[in-house]
């Protein structure tokens, strides 16, 4: 509470930064109807969504992983390793950052918007399932943050970690299909940056079949667990800076 | 002269031991353009689009070099410094403060453009970049308003992270510029996009001298007389803030108590 003047203005920066983010969508949108398929209300919807799981992955998750490198380097993750308890886990859930709730909020916001002003036909069986999918992409975004966070086991002085962020939250803002222009081969590359938003979208819009909802959940046991092994893995290397 | 270069040389070895760090750094700097050329490349696949789909590459490829060498990051650093009194140790040394924060720019950005220069030269000749080498007027005007860029985003960064020595916190301020550069320096949308209020403003705003300006001289979209109206401009607004990071050092001093100390 100590620097709630701050806080207050933060909000107002995260409500400003939404805006920002429509306006460039809305200048694309001026010069064409569509891009790479998707018209305006599509990409609406998309960021709406996309901004709900950015919040909660900043609000949640991300203040813990860019801990990490931090403990690696200082050799700090020896007394997590002794605690009796998944250290994934733990050191994944140590800190939050409340002041996220802003872009949860500007998230939530657009997708009213969007309904409201009936861009996209209100149908509660779309309203209901942005939950369970920001959920799933929620679990992607950690995983392929973990992925590159758990790189940096082995290659200690890469500790910045926000530079990935960066260019995940950044590509992700978008319809993956502005990149692959549909081209399957690239399309099967980057499934994993797919199913984070662009695909949950696609389906509660009804522009893929329902059945690529099993996909989804798939993709996401898979990359959970790949993850997990990955870290596993890189714990057997690490080589404890202090001891 | 010998001081700077002699920091100039420890910055560089001190940034040579986080080269992987730097490769982040530029690799990060470079996604936005890379995503923005991506969507330009869509929209004016079915579209009549100001710039053509080559110029948009252009484009993008300039904001990512040009940004390199006129970008500017001294002032977060400083107003965490001034904040937890650790500036003091360069007051005491022989040499004036803002050298430090010289050396430690170039000395990065020369790193940075080593990673940068062979994606830049296989891009070039790509997307056949031809530099009027013969027009020395054009020439000397583009390698002006570039070095003007420079001075002018370092002195800007560098008097908001001043702010610190009257707030307690300056990511606000960072944050506002950071928005303002959206609109009008042509970071992210080419100005040339832009609607024409933006455009006007622009004219007289800092923010275009600090990246658009080189950019547009090199693509050749600007009149001599254009050219050097603008070159003006950009050397008022360097004046103007030179006497503001003056007014700010002498009287942010005062104010400045060490804290921790």
């Amino acid at each position: 509470m100590e620097f709630r003047e701050n806080f207050v203005f933060w909000i107002l920066v995260q409500t400003f930064y939404v805006g920002l983010h429509l306006l460039t969508i809305n200048i694309y949108f001026s010069f064409t109807d569509t891009i790479a398929g998707w018209t305006k209300p599509e990409v609406y919807l998309l960021v709406g969504i996309f901004r709900i799981m950015e919040g909660t992955f900043k609000m949640l998750i991300h203040p813990n992983i860019v801990k990490l490198p931090e403990f690696i380097n200082r050799g700090d993750l020896d007394f997590a390793l002794t605690k009796p308890v998944n250290t994934q886990f733990l050191l994944g859930a140590r800190y939050q950052r409340l002041d996220e709730m802003a872009t949860i909020l500007g998230g939530v916001g657009v997708l009213v918007y969007v309904y409201s002003q009936n861009l996209i036909p209100f149908s509660w069986y779309s309203v209901l399932s942005i939950l369970p999918f920001s959920f799933l992409g929620l679990t992607v975004m950690y995983s392929l943050m973990m992925f590159f966070v758990t790189l940096s086991v082995f290659l200690t002085k890469m500790s910045s970690i926000w530079v990935y962020w960066e260019v995940l939250s950044k590509s992700l803002r978008l319809p993956i299909d502005v990149y692959t222009h549909g081209s399957k081969v690239f399309n099967g590359i980057l499934w994993p940056f797919i199913i984070v938003v662009t695909l949950p979208a696609q389906i509660i819009l009804g522009k893929t079949s329902v059945y690529f909802f099993f996909l989804e959940i798939i993709g996401c046991i898979i990359l959970l667990w790949a993850v997990n092994k990955f870290w596993n893995f890189a714990l057997r290397h690490y080589s404890s800076a202090s001891s | 002269m010998n001081k700077l270069l002699s920091y100039l040389r420890i910055y560089f070895l001190n940034t040579l031991t986080y080269r992987g760090d730097i490769l982040l750094f530029t690799i990060s700097g470079i996604t936005q353009p890379i995503i923005n050329i991506f969507i330009w490349l869509s929209i004016s696949g079915s579209a009549a689009t100001p710039l053509t789909k080559i110029e948009f590459i252009q484009y993008f490829i300039l904001v990512i070099l040009i940004g390199t060498w006129t970008s500017a990051w001294a002032g977060q650093f400083i107003s965490a410094d001034i904040r937890l009194g650790r500036i003091s140790p360069f007051l005491l040394k022989p040499v004036s403060f803002i050298y430090h924060q010289i050396a430690n720019n170039i000395g990065e950005k020369i790193i940075k453009t080593m990673y940068l220069l062979p994606f830049a030269v296989f891009l070039g000749a790509t997307f056949n970049f031809k530099l009027p080498l013969t027009d020395y007027f054009h020439v000397s005007s583009f390698l002006l308003a570039i070095i003007f860029s420079t001075l002018l985003l370092f002195i800007i960064d560098i008097c908001i992270g001043f702010g610190a020595f009257w707030l307690d916190d300056t990511t606000a301020i960072f944050e506002f510029f950071g928005i303002s550069m959206f609109f009008f320096s042509g970071k992210f949308i080419p100005l040339a996009i832009m609607p024409k209020i933006i455009q006007q403003m622009s004219e007289f705003l800092p923010l275009r001298y600090m990246l658009s300006f080189p950019i547009e001289i090199f693509l050749g979209k600007l009149s001599t007389r254009e050219m050097l109206t603008g070159l003006v401009i950009q050397s008022l607004w360097l004046v103007v803030f030179i006497v503001i990071y003056k007014l700010c050092w002498t009287n942010g001093l005062k104010k400045y108590s060490a804290s921790g100390a």
